[in-house]
């Protein structure tokens, strides 16, 4: 009980350079503005006939606010976002900020998908942002030369935790629901041909041919998603993560065709606390 | 009811943090953000680990099905026609905001649960998209995740072939075919491409 007390206190309330406050402000910002510029036309999902919601219903849409709002009023809440996630960016009242960010990428984020029932919506790239920026808006702003203190490490840790563990559940659901032998090279050849008549990735086939290319991609996943969640008790092994992850991430798109659009959020895991040590101590 | 709970979840997160915002620093103020810490991994780990999901607290359920040779891919292929009668897949960001993968999925499920004149209500909004992405395509001018930050814009996840070949005249008329085939068959071998709905103007 003494230990799991310690190692509480160790992962959360470490002091932290308020850098980590700082630098996790300012990717989730760049993160949601790259999503939602690379989006310019989700409000306009409010023109598509209410028969669209036929598989959603109405309970799942009010859960996030889509209720026949006027188009002009979307738009309107669309723009506020942009500005607000602007001035979270650039530190202007950065918990008010934050707070309509997060409420506001929670309103947009499941347009995109709602008429499906958000299928894949946690893999758009807007999912960390939403809860990181409301995390933030309840946490301690960093002052101008502020000194470190556990005020800025829960919520730097919290948000490179709820990273890691879109790398984490993925594993679990695959044992749950295919059982160890997800990891195989079997599976993955199959994979890599199944995809290949839907997206064409450009090195499907020829990994399907090479059963040890497949082994080695099993055994890459299931260490790579399996061990994420080390990132949030060892900034070692988060700076090991990142390499190995962004190869990951590379050769899925060239054997199965997925993108991650959550790729830049992997700046996270920079060791952000020794980065604002070496800066030197904050300016009194 | 399960949306309600969901619902209810997320206010739950919100206002634990509230609290967590509201308290100068001392020991009620750790308190709060432990209770907070806690109500954070509890709603995450039940949503990872009992595949609930929650969004945003969610059990980032993908790619997680056995792939076996004799397992069956499907696909609707959406094919816009010109005067001419020519058929020209679409591009899958065509319809944007929502993503061709998304509307096959509705077009599957979605579309035989309404009614005949929904139906022809919704095929015909589709038809008008498709139209004005033609329209745009002809142009030049980009669809989607490029409309403006161009090549450097995130794309859907799902990365399908792009088609960004376009008529210069209206079309005529939207189809949807489907058609399925085995991984070990390949494409190719596909036995049973079929017409599914056909929307004229």
């Amino acid at each position: 009980m003494k230990a799991a007390a310690a190692l509480w206190e160790h992962v959360w309330f470490r002091p932290a350079h308020p850098l980590c406050v700082t630098a996790t402000r300012a990717i989730l910002c760049l993160q949601a503005l790259w999503i939602l510029l690379s989006r310019p036309d989700i409000p306009d999902l409010e023109r598509w006939p209410a028969e669209f919601l036929v598989l959603a219903g109405r309970a799942l849409p009010a859960r996030f606010g889509i209720a026949g709002l006027p188009v002009a009023v979307e738009w309107a809440l669309y723009l506020v976002l942009h500005a607000a996630l602007l001035a979270a960016l650039f530190g202007l009242r950065p918990r008010l900020t934050c707070l309509v960010s997060g409420l506001l990428l929670y309103h947009f984020a499941p347009f995109e998908e709602v008429i499906a029932r958000m299928p894949h919506t946690a893999f758009g790239g807007l999912t960390v942002p939403t809860l990181g920026l409301l995390v933030l808006a309840f946490a301690e702003q960093p002052p101008r030369g502020a000194a470190p203190s556990g005020e800025y490490r829960w919520p730097f840790a919290l948000v490179q935790l709820l990273f890691a563990l879109g790398y984490f559940f993925p594993t679990l659901a695959k044992l749950r629901f295919s059982g160890p032998g997800w990891f195989t090279a079997e599976n993955m050849r199959y994979y890599a041909l199944g995809n290949l008549g839907v997206t064409g990735a450009p090195l499907a086939a020829w990994v399907a041919e090479r059963p040890l290319v497949c082994g080695a991609i099993a055994l890459g996943t299931l260490l790579i998603e399996g061990l994420a969640p080390l990132v949030v008790f060892s900034p070692v092994a988060a700076m090991a993560f990142i390499p190995a992850a962004l190869l990951f991430h590379t050769g899925i798109v060239l054997v199965i065709g997925y993108f991650f659009p959550s790729l830049p959020l992997l700046l996270l895991l920079l060791d952000w606390d020794r980065i604002g040590r070496r800066r030197g101590p904050p300016a009194a | 009811m399960p949306d309600l709970l969901r619902a209810a979840s997320f206010l739950g997160f919100l206002a634990l943090g509230w609290r967590v915002a509201g308290l100068a620093p001392g020991a009620a103020r750790r308190r709060a953000i432990n209770l907070f810490l806690a109500c954070v991994l509890l709603l995450s780990g039940a949503a990872g680990v009992l595949q609930w999901d929650d969004w945003p607290f969610t059990s980032h359920t993908i790619a997680v099905g056995r792939a076996r040779p004799d397992s069956r891919v499907c696909t609707t292929e959406l094919v816009g026609v010109d005067g001419g009668g020519r058929e020209w897949r679409l591009d899958p960001y065509t319809f944007t905001p929502v993503y061709d993968s998304i509307l096959q999925y509705w077009i599957e499920q979605g579309l035989p649960r309404l009614g005949a004149p929904e139906q022809a209500k919704a095929a015909s909004f589709l038809l008008e998209r498709a139209e004005e992405s033609r329209r745009r395509l002809a142009a030049g001018r980009a669809l989607g995740h490029e409309r403006i930050l161009g090549p450097l814009g995130s794309p859907y996840w799902l990365l399908l072939p792009r088609s960004r070949a376009a008529p210069s005249s209206p079309y005529a008329a939207l189809r949807a075919y489907s058609s399925c085939w085995a991984i070990a068959e390949g494409p190719g071998l596909s036995t049973d491409r079929r017409l599914v709905w056909e929307q004229r103007r």
